[in-house]
């Protein structure tokens, strides 16, 4: 469930991740291009990104879950950049499910961030453990802090007691 | 909104979290807060679990204070949560490190130094 993001800045594309460019034949540099040029055309439609990202999935058959599309408009200096993000597996957000809506979406928000630089450093295995690890520090934290509030309540009765 | 007893010291997370986000000009969400206060503590580390109970209670404290930004597209849609310390936070921080520095100084006393 990706979609296409048309980014101005190339910053992003050169911090994080790799680019697609490097890894792609002569062919798929071309059709690549081809699609590209349709999408730029004809603005970034939900239909033509579809189509661009089932053709990056084809050519990435490794690529596991959705997958966020960022691509660069080439520009006279530059080629044609594109690069696949990868996203936090979506099972993790079923775990999260146990913690209160606030602090689902802000943990949420921060594996987002940390994720695509984790499969980077460590590689796509490591980053999915990394992942687990800290939802189940969320879930453990959250468990403590319950019993840390009932102990406070606890507490209370007993003084006023 | 509870505030902080005076005599309620802050723990070393809570002061960490604090210093991070003052270190962030006073307005950061969780992931940099907790990298900031991650590369403070250094050698010792700060456990995710325990970054947003602290920073919730210290906002139930009125130590701290959240807004909410806009929906992110690019996090479908999802928004962030930013933390700022209040005029009571930093009170209670400079609480703690007088504490800290008492306690240091009847050590050394004790010791003799």
């Amino acid at each position: 469930v990706g979609f296409i993001n048309m980014e101005k800045s190339q910053t992003l594309l050169k911090k994080n991740g790799q680019d697609m460019a490097d890894a792609m034949s002569p062919a798929q540099r071309a059709e690549a291009k081809k699609l590209w040029d349709a999408i730029s055309s004809e603005g970034l439609t939900e239909e033509n990104a579809l189509l661009y990202q089932r053709f990056c999935s084809k050519t990435y058959g490794m690529v596991v879950g959705p997958v966020v599309v960022t691509a660069t408009k080439p520009t006279p200096r530059e080629p044609i950049t594109f690069r696949i993000q990868k996203k936090v597996p979506q099972a993790t957000e079923f775990v999260l499910f146990m913690l209160p809506r606030e602090r689902r979406e802000d943990v949420f928000s921060d594996l987002n961030d940390w994720y695509p630089s984790w499969c980077e450093k460590f590689g796509t295995r490591r980053a999915k453990f990394l992942c687990w690890w800290h939802v189940g520090c969320c879930v453990g934290g959250a468990f403590v802090d319950v019993v840390g509030r009932v102990g406070e309540i606890i507490d209370r009765v007993v003084a006023a007691k | 909104m509870a505030t902080k007893q005076p005599n309620d010291v802050l723990t070393m997370v809570e002061w960490l979290l604090l210093a991070s986000i003052l270190k962030n000009d006073n307005d950061a969400y969780g992931a940099v807060i907790y990298e900031t206060a991650t590369e403070l503590a250094t050698p010792t580390k700060v456990a995710y679990g325990t970054l947003y109970p602290t920073l919730e209670r210290l906002e139930r404290k009125g130590l701290l204070k959240s807004r909410t930004s806009e929906p992110i597209k690019e996090r479908g849609g999802r928004s962030r949560r930013y933390f700022a310390v209040t005029a009571n936070g930093q009170k209670a921080m400079q609480q703690a490190e007088d504490f800290a520095q008492r306690v240091a100084r009847s050590r050394k006393f004790a010791w003799g130094l």
